[in-house]
């Protein structure tokens, strides 16, 4: 938590939402615990309650214990790290559960299936807001296509494919209004991410919707519409 | 900002994505970020043809002095590749670049490690993909050759590779291109390597700024950023390669 919070105000990022490594990696409601602890002890950071397909009604439990504390902001899936892919029914199910308790769901995506396969859970479920994670990685422009679609999808860029031209592909097909900063702190450095924005050549509008007014309006923060 | 040389480009044609990757294109972001001297080479060779894709390369850096030519041969061609090598040489080439991973032939090959001796013959060095088990590989294989080997696109993933080959192989040098971890090249710089990392930016593939930004924000002395910006690209190059270094 303390390497967030350098990195953070290394690159003036004023909120950074969470979610465990530990969940994700091992122990779901260990790593749920830690960061109910990190958002006591700070005020930078917003949490993912993370749930695992594979321990459906513990994911509920875990869904109806977090996101009714301060703090909790909505839900992360790692499809790849349950080995349970986008799109199966043990997933679909969970997603149908997430659905009726908040209204953001950030779901790791690394390929163009998973694209495809998260627009039918974005067309079944209108009022929750799904954010690609890594925007499918080398396949972003699928994404996009899936989020030019459905206007409750999100995409973030994060990940080690600096792929000149994704961003701007991006902005062509769905708009910079479905787009949000993300910067996989702290396996990735900020500087990282930033620099594929930077290279777009953001417009202004375009710069202050994907830092800052979409995000806010995906936490209510602001009336930013 | 130092002076700054990139150890990592390349132009060309991008089959399996439209994207422009095109020599213009790399020359405009070279100098855009003020890059002194870039090496680089033709996708073409790479991908297609490596004689024909050579002969470009030697073509663009003579037209662009600000660009240094690296040669590429495919090992599964092998009629004519040592050939190639004292061909490329004695043109200016100053490195060897090769691309098992996307021509699909291991490290361990003979043909590959008869090109390595011819390349060592020349004083030139080259340049590996900095993918899983390569490091180790080529200590065991290209150590003996005295090589000075460069290896691109070392990631997290394979930093711990890298790292132990630090301390170890004088010789071996990586890129900056896939370092975006939180303090990666200042962690790098602490284990030894403040002499053997070289910036790279995979320009056109990769957003420039990706790399540069990593370079820029990182908390070095005043000569490991020197280092990393130039100096150590031109000790990894050597004093015979360059009628253009």
């Amino acid at each position: 938590m303390e390497n967030l919070v350098r990195l953070s105000r290394k690159y003036d990022i004023d909120l950074t939402l969470v979610s465990s490594a530990l969940s994700i990696g091992y122990d779901m409601a260990e790593g749920n615990r830690e960061v109910a602890e990190a958002l006591r002890r700070t005020d930078v950071l917003r949490g993912y309650v993370y749930v695992n397909p594979n321990y459906h009604h513990e994911s509920c439990r875990e869904m109806d214990t977090y996101l009714a504390q301060p703090g909790f902001v909505g839900v992360k899936i790692h499809p790849s790290y349950a080995a349970c892919p986008l799109g199966s029914p043990a997933l679909s199910s969970l997603i149908d559960e997430v659905a009726e308790r908040t209204t953001l769901l950030k779901v790791h995506t690394y390929a163009a299936g998973d694209a495809l396969a998260l627009r039918p859970e974005a067309e079944r479920h209108r009022s929750l807001n799904l954010i690609m994670a890594h925007a499918c990685a080398g396949a972003s422009a699928v994404a996009a296509e899936v989020a030019a679609d459905c206007p409750n999808v999100y995409l973030e860029f994060c990940c080690s494919l600096a792929e000149r031209g994704r961003v701007e592909t991006a902005l062509r097909l769905c708009g910079s209004r479905q787009i949000v900063f993300g910067s996989d702190m702290d396996l990735l450095d900020p500087a990282w991410t930033l620099g594929m924005f930077d290279g777009a050549r953001l417009s202004e509008e375009d710069r202050r919707a994907i830092m800052h007014d979409n995000a806010a309006r995906l936490l209510g923060l602001a009336d930013t519409a | 900002m130092a002076l700054l040389l990139d150890a990592c480009t390349s132009f060309g044609v991008s089959p399996a994505k439209r994207a422009d990757w095109s020599l213009p294109t790399l020359l405009a972001m070279l100098e855009e970020h003020g890059v002194e001297h870039a090496l680089t080479l033709s996708l073409r060779g790479k991908s297609y043809d490596f004689v024909a894709g050579n002969d470009e390369t030697l073509a663009a850096c003579r037209e662009h002095p600000m660009l240094w030519p690296v040669a590429t041969i495919d090992p599964r061609r092998y009629l004519g590749c040592v050939e190639e090598v004292a061909r490329c040489a004695a043109a200016g080439s100053v490195a060897f670049r090769f691309f098992p991973d996307q021509q699909g032939w291991p490290l361990e090959w003979l043909p590959f490690l008869e090109i390595c001796e011819a390349i060592a013959r020349t004083g030139r060095p080259i340049i590996l993909p900095g993918s899983s088990g390569a490091i180790t590989l080529a200590e065991r294989l290209l150590a003996p050759l005295g090589l000075r080997v460069l290896f691109v696109g070392v990631s997290y993933g394979y930093l711990a590779e890298a790292l132990a080959a630090l301390k170890v192989y004088p010789t071996f040098y990586f890129d900056t291109h896939l370092l975006n971890t939180p303090d990666a090249l200042e962690v790098v710089c602490e284990a030894g390597g403040s002499e053997r990392i070289v910036f790279g930016s995979n320009a056109p593939e990769q957003y420039y700024e990706s790399s540069l930004n990593m370079l820029r924000a990182a908390e070095l002395t005043p000569d490991q950023r020197a280092a990393l910006s130039g100096g150590n690209l031109r000790r990894f190059l050597g004093e015979e390669a360059p009628i253009w270094v």
